[in-house]
């Protein structure tokens, strides 16, 4: 892969995310029953060591659901949530509302568990059906800690074999910043070239 | 008055008395510094891998010849030529070893992670160089910040969960 996409591929691409986080939205939007925004998608190839200050600051507490993404185009998915977001997602699930992300407990990282379950199972379903391609995804697991500590240990994963990575960024909020959050779709060069190929396919067709 | 030096992911720095070195975020990376008491010189690096991959495909990545600050092994190097350069000497250097943490369950599945692959690379590297660790905060599950004062040595380290 070369390290930067050509406006062309890059449009591509984000054609491709885009519809795998508008169906994310529309899932999270379904099951609280409020209005989910989603902002036009955005995407980088970058060195490793540089995805986590793309992503924000790095030493600000944030809650993650991640799942790994395997099959046919390996990968990561991301869903980061501002700890007050990360409560009040929990807390809409479980009831019981609690004020400080050090005192989530197993109920509700295994609601959020389920939010990051139906979220990305939407999206990826979608990126499958787009693109004609296997995709199975992890269980989701939940940690809250520092942004750069997350990033880059999910990013390292990828770097055993490249290099550069692919990440595309989609913020979203519910109902008037009630709750706002980023989801992160991460490919290593492999997984790329296989979807740019793919979508090649389909524009010639 | 004190100067602080941010580094981030993939850096190094060399400094010597009120200085600051300081790092956020370390989570399966390793942060490793050294401390020269007497010349009170030190440097602190913040590495993500613990070696460079050969490339499967040179054309594309191609292979760099100079060494960099991403890698645990190359970092150690680069780190004792400037602490030497600077007026420190390696037989006085101590280090200290900060980071290698497994963040995720899910990343690496059962086997040993990136976190364990970078701590056991820093050991590995500093045995053969025969630099003696002064002191560890590595593995388990926190993201950690740290800052090595080098007026004194003292590395402070931080976690925010």
């Amino acid at each position: 892969m070369k390290n930067q996409l050509g406006k062309f591929e890059k449009d591509q691409l984000l054609e491709v995310v885009t519809v795998g986080a508008g169906n994310a939205s529309s899932a999270l939007s379904q099951m609280m029953e409020k209005r989910v925004n989603i902002e036009v998608p955005d995407a980088i190839v970058d060195d490793l060591e540089n995805i986590s200050s793309y992503i924000g600051d790095p030493d600000e507490l944030i809650t993650t659901i991640l799942l790994k993404m395997s099959g046919e185009a390996p990968g990561f998915m991301l869903l980061m949530l501002p700890p007050q977001s990360a409560l009040k997602l929990a807390g809409y699930l479980t009831k019981n509302y609690k004020k400080d992300v050090k005192i989530l407990d197993e109920m509700d990282r295994s609601a959020l568990r389920e939010i990051g379950n139906i979220v990305t199972g939407n999206s990826i379903t979608a990126l499958s059906k787009f693109l004609n391609i296997s995709i199975v995804q992890s269980i989701p697991e939940v940690v809250t800690d520092m942004m750069g500590s997350i990033v880059d240990s999910i990013v390292s994963e990828v770097g055993e074999e490249t290099e550069s990575v692919l990440v595309f960024r989609v913020n979203f909020s519910v109902e008037d910043h009630e709750i706002d959050g980023k989801l992160f779709f991460i490919f290593d060069p492999t997984s790329t070239e296989k979807i740019l190929e793919i979508t090649d396919d389909k524009l010639n067709k | 008055m004190e100067k602080i030096i941010n580094i981030s992911t993939g850096e190094m720095a060399v400094g010597s008395d009120n200085s600051i070195i300081r790092t956020v975020g370390i989570g399966s990376c390793i942060v490793i510094a050294f401390y020269d008491e007497e010349n009170r010189v030190g440097a602190m690096s913040h590495s993500l891998l613990p070696t460079r991959k050969k490339t499967k495909n040179p054309k594309i990545f191609p292979d760099k010849t100079k060494k960099s600050a991403k890698y645990v092994d190359e970092v150690i190097e680069l780190m004792i030529d400037e602490i030497v350069a600077m007026g420190g000497k390696k037989e006085n250097l101590k280090a200290k070893l900060v980071g290698g943490a497994k963040m995720f369950k899910i990343l690496s599945g059962d086997k040993h992670g990136i976190g364990y692959r970078n701590i056991e690379a820093a050991n590995q590297k500093l045995a053969v160089l025969g630099v003696p660790i002064e002191s560890e905060a590595t593995g388990g599950t926190v993201g950690r910040m740290a800052e090595l004062n080098l007026g004194n040595g003292v590395l402070n380290i931080e976690t925010k969960m």
